[in-house]
């Protein structure tokens, strides 16, 4: 038994030692591989677990050292041990965080323990078209275009490490060549189909990942809204026809959530609003936001929102704007509290297009509901805001005039404007009405909705955007740090507007954030990176590269089967079945015609001197007109083979131009005089042609 | 019973698809000892890997239409227009093998023979004109560069048979040079004697991606003749001294010393033993002289086996005292059922014996070939000048 081991050992190690080249390029692809998995592990770091990647960077090293020739391939038994315990912690985690990214991560793990054992074709071709699946995976949170130009970096490095494997003995220089034009000749065929492909609509839905809610979310406690403050990712982008249909700073509330419930410390959406939603769409009401248009409203504005991911289904726009649903991929259907929802979670930016109608109102849509559900308050905290807020209604006659006191209150009782205010656990709305007085718009508009409701107003709050900045004449651009809460307060049967944190801070509606916080002595961001971010140059570049993302975001995200059918008709004008089958020819025989461009095999011309051209085409003409094909006869040869057809001074003419052509080609060298040469087989060549000519007469 | 039935049908049924098969690809690929690989000849079809790559495309697709996400759907498409290139690539490299049969050499058939097939450069087997081949030899650096070659792993097998021969196509590569032909040397799969006519050659090749297959079913029109498996063992040798008939030149008016004595001088046949050359000869006139020795009797003789010995132990007997009497260098001839060989020596003589033996019928005729029709002259059979004596043949002599 162990001679027999030692033997096979002996074997192992012969074959080691005779390292082919196939082999090198072998083992040299599988590290490709390795990196390119390596590297795909980085960033996926949003959807992975710490652990998948831990495991996947360990298998990483596998290779390095096995390519190193430092180590031996583990046993398969090991892996499989190894297999079985990670399967038990992916179940074990897996709930918690959703099931498409549950299954990315087992594919990440998988990859990891089969890129260890990896030493066969097969596997090779497995692994390969698993990290295919993977970069689609990245694309589900990287959108951005240098995302993308990444991902197709790691997609060539793939094909690379395929081509290497498959030519054995090719340089790594000329696969590394053969990729790159592959790729190149691959973006135009792309980039057609992608114009001229049907934009489906989804065909199910997908699952979707359960940590990666961004921007604002369904329940605020105060405090909430100033961590948001802190970023500064884009929320969305909203294009006007023109620049004098862009709303001023003051008016541009993008209005998304209505806050209807409050337990003491957190308002949020109410479970009984999202419940007489249902109802009211099962019996096939219609909201009022969606007869806006109906009425005759002239000053109305169309703009287009490219709307970034928020795997949620509420949506924003403009106080007050209609959906344009004729336009929209994914429907936006308006609510009875004049919000509006997505049909689908927005899993990657989308366009939205809307009519925006400023001087709307917003009704009381739900009668008494609304007004009973806004009336709540819990009775037991914040008592002294209660005593405050039932002592200011004895004080005034109207439910305006009460609002424009609490107003007031803010604007003289020296309130300041922060983003970081201390934390107020007990009776926050009392601790931060009489003692603190410093919050951010969030502690502002939960006190007013509080103190209003508790003077028998009904009152809710409303979160969402407000601000923007200009991106072009026509552009504007939302972040994250424009997240906003405001007051709506019931009187005379419409929703009023109530913005408390204008009161604190005015510059708030009309310079933004940063402006605002800077006359509190406060900045949004801090450190090293806030002074660069004021310099001219690095202010040009970052407007560059936004100024490229959105056009990115435009044409390449927001590209949809609107925007393809405004292409064609933009092209084709009006759409007929005849036209986009004339199109769906055109687009096939455009990739016939590139691929012709690619491969048709150019017969080039031997690059010859002239005298031998020359030469050729009298031969070619003693050929048409003898009807005798030359194929591989020798000049002479061919001469003697239609001695017979010929005149006499043609055939002398000939002898002398084959004589000239054998003493030139073979007998010259290099002290051949070429102008001569050319100039004595032309005029043997017109004399070939003008005999033959004779004789054809 | 039904099962068998079935398996009878299926042969059938196979058996009839497979002679469509060949008659189709006799009309698509006609024999030839040089091909060169055109739309004609060539198939291509995704292998495995390739499907799975168009399935992960298509998954791709879907899961960017139902995320919506057009960095998907774009990928998705960039990775269906590679197929799609591919297909064209992995085509273009394949048309440019140029291959050419080197002639098959007879073989045991307890032996593997070998297939030697030269990969041509491309301009050398280029059948345009010689004129603009001359020119292009003149012009020192040729018109196909090495980057023009076909590259890649080529897997040669037998159409038909399972067995693959996997070469790396690399003399450009390796040497540098440029007009070097890789000669690649493929086992024979023929373990029966007799005639043997090459089968059609498959050759494959996935290069550059391994998405696609290229392969073509080449026939190289190559024949040989597969020796029977050589057997020691005793065999009659009838001594054809006094043979009249026989139209030998040496006569009895000779007396033989131990064995062998120097004649005369004659000229050198390929395939005499080479310590019969007369060197001092060769060094002086250049001529290729050997020494002819009056064969004695026991060496110029006719083998024959007896008829009670089975057919294919006799062949096999027969074939193994013809290859030692051609080591040898003597005179021999063979003489068993139809075949009448006369006496004679060289490389083509023993040929000739070995092939008839290989194409000798069996006795449950299942080699049907044209077998032995080329000696049919030597048929008749002369017994009256026989004289049999047996010989002990051992292995050593």
């Amino acid at each position: 038994m162990k001679a027999f081991l030692a033997r096979q050992d002996a074997v192992v190690n012969s074959s080691d030692m005779s390292i082919n080249p196939a082999t090198s390029h072998q083992s040299t692809s599988y590290l490709m591989l390795a990196v390119a998995y390596g590297v795909l592990l980085l960033t996926l770091t949003d959807e992975l677990m710490a652990w998948v990647i831990v495991l996947g960077m360990c298998s990483l090293i596998v290779r390095v050292l096995v390519y190193l020739k430092s180590s031996q391939l583990p046993h398969p038994r090991t892996i499989n041990l190894l297999a079985v315990l990670s399967l038990f912690a992916l179940t074990w985690f897996g709930f918690s965080i959703g099931l498409l990214n549950s299954m990315i991560n087992l594919l990440a793990m998988a990859f990891a323990l089969k890129l260890i054992l990896l030493n066969s074709k097969r596997d090779f071709h497995l692994l390969f078209c698993t990290s295919l699946f993977l970069i689609g995976c990245g694309f589900i949170s990287a959108l951005s275009m240098i995302a993308w130009l990444g991902y197709i970096g790691v997609l060539l490095f793939l094909l690379l490490a395929l081509a290497y494997y498959h030519g054995p003995v090719t340089p790594l220089r000329s696969s590394a060549k053969f990729v790159a034009t592959l790729v190149l000749q691959a973006i135009p065929i792309a980039a057609l189909l992608f114009l001229v492909m049907p934009q489906l609509p989804p065909l199910w839905q997908m699952p979707t990942s359960k940590s990666q809610q961004t921007g604002l979310s369904d329940t605020v406690t105060p405090g909430d809204i100033a961590s948001l403050a802190k970023s500064s990712d884009l929320a969305f982008t909203a294009t006007f026809p023109s620049n004098d249909d862009i709303p001023l700073p003051q008016q541009r509330y993008w209005r998304a959530l209505v806050m209807e419930d409050f337990d003491g410390k957190t308002w949020s959406i109410s479970d009984r609003r999202k419940q007489a939603e249902r109802q009211l769409s099962l019996l096939q009401k219609t909201p009022p936001l969606s007869q806006l248009l109906s009425a005759d409203i002239n000053d109305v504005t169309d703009y287009e929102m490219i709307v970034e991911p928020t795997k949620q289904n509420w949506l924003f726009a403009l106080e007050l704007s209609v959906p344009n649903n004729g336009k929209n991929n994914i429907l936006a259907n308006a609510q009875f509290d004049y919000t509006l929802r997505a049909s689908t979670p927005l899993m990657s930016k989308k366009s939205f297009y809307f009519t925006y109608v400023p001087n709307a109102s917003i009704d009381n849509a739900a009668g008494d509901f609304e007004r009973q559900l806004n009336s709540l308050i819990p009775t037991t905290t914040n008592d002294e805001t209660r005593q405050w807020a039932l002592a200011l209604k004895q004080q005034h006659a109207t439910p305006e005039l009460l609002a424009n006191a609490i107003m007031n209150y803010f604007r003289q009782q020296g309130f300041s404007y922060t983003l970081e205010p201390n934390a107020m656990p007990v009776d926050p709305i009392d601790t931060f009405l009489f003692e603190e007085k410093a919050g951010f718009c969030a502690h502002y508009a939960s006190a007013m909705t509080f103190a209003l409701r508790a003077a028998g107003v009904p009152a809710r709050m409303v979160t969402g955007y407000q601000g923007g900045e200009q991106l072009d004449d026509n552009v504007l651009q939302v972040r994250q740090y424009d997240a906003h809460a405001w007051v709506e307060a019931l009187i005379n049967g419409q929703w009023q507007r109530y913005d408390p944190t204008s009161m604190v801070a005015p510059s708030r509606l009309n310079f933004g954030l940063e402006q605002a916080l800077a006359e509190f002595g406060e900045k949004r961001t801090s450190g090293l990176l806030g002074d660069i971010s004021e310099g001219a140059l690095f202010m040009t570049l970052q407007n560059w590269m936004r100024q490229m993302d959105y056009q990115w975001s435009k044409w390449i995200l927001g590209f949809d089967a609107n925007k393809q059918k405004d292409l064609l008709e933009d092209l084709l004008g009006q759409i007929t079945t005849k036209k986009i089958t004339a199109v769906f020819l055109a687009s096939l025989s455009v990739v016939g015609v590139i691929l012709l461009v690619y491969f048709f095999p150019i017969k080039r011309q031997p690059n010859r001197p002239k005298y031998q051209r020359i030469y050729r085409n009298a031969l070619g003409l003693v050929e048409k007109h003898t009807g005798v094909k030359r194929h591989h006869l020798s000049p002479h040869q061919y001469l003697k083979h239609v001695d017979n057809y010929l005149e006499g001074s043609t055939k002398a003419s000939l002898y002398a131009m084959t004589e000239l052509f054998n003493e030139s080609v073979y007998g010259g060298g290099d002290n051949l005089d070429k102008p001569l040469v050319t100039l004595k087989m032309k005029q043997h060549f017109n004399s070939v042609k003008q005999s033959l000519r004779k004789q054809n007469t | 019973m039904i099962s068998m039935l079935s398996r009878a049908l299926r042969e059938r049924l196979s058996n009839r698809w497979l002679s469509l098969v060949n008659r189709w690809l006799d009309k698509r690929i006609p024999p030839a000892s040089q091909h060169s690989l055109t739309m004609n000849n060539i198939f291509v079809l995704p292998t495995g890997f390739g499907w799975a790559f168009i399935i992960m495309s298509l998954c791709l697709f879907l899961l960017g239409t139902n995320y919506q996400n057009n960095l998907m759907v774009l990928l998705s498409y960039i990775l269906l227009s590679i197929m799609l290139l591919t297909l064209f690539y992995t085509h273009q490299n394949f048309a440019r093998l140029r291959v050419k049969s080197r002639p098959l050499a007879p073989f045991h058939c307890h032996q593997t023979g070998f297939f030697h097939l030269a990969v041509v450069p491309q301009d050398e087997s280029d059948n345009s004109d010689s004129l603009s081949q001359v020119i292009r030899s003149s012009n020192a650096q040729s018109d196909f560069p090495s980057s023009k070659r076909c590259k890649g792993n080529i897997v040669a097998s037998w159409f038909g048979h399972k067995a693959q021969f996997p070469f790396i196509l690399d003399a450009a590569e390796s040497n540098g040079a440029e007009n070097t032909t890789q000669i690649l040397t493929i086992p024979i799969p023929q373990t029966r004697r007799g005639m043997f006519s090459l089968p059609r050659l498959t050759l494959a090749c996935d290069y550059p991606l391994g998405l696609y297959k290229c392969w073509t079913h080449l026939d190289f029109s190559a024949e040989t003749v597969v020796y029977a498996k050589p057997l020691k063992g005793d065999v009659n040798t009838v001594s054809a001294l006094n043979d009249e008939s026989e139209e030998s030149t040496h006569s009895t008016t000779l007396t033989n010393h131990n064995g062998s004595d120097f004649h005369s001088l004659s000229d050198y046949k390929a395939g005499e033993p080479l310590n019969r050359v007369v060197w001092k000869q060769v060094a002086k006139s250049g001529d290729w002289v050997v020494k002819a020795f009056e064969e004695p009797g026991q060496r110029n003789h006719v083998l024959s086996v007896d008829t009670n010995i089975e057919t294919e132990t006799a062949i096999s007997l027969l074939t193994f005292h013809v290859l030692e009497q051609s080591k040898h260098g003597n005179l021999f001839g063979i003489q068993y059922q139809t075949i009448d060989i006369k006496p004679s020596s060289g490389e083509t003589h023993t040929h000739q014996c070995l092939k008839a033996l290989a194409c000798l019928q069996s006795d449950s005729s299942l080699f049907e070939k044209k077998a032995n029709t080329f000696n049919a002259g030597h048929s008749r059979k002369d017994k009256k000048t026989k004289k049999h004596s047996k010989v002990n043949k051992s292995a050593s002599s």
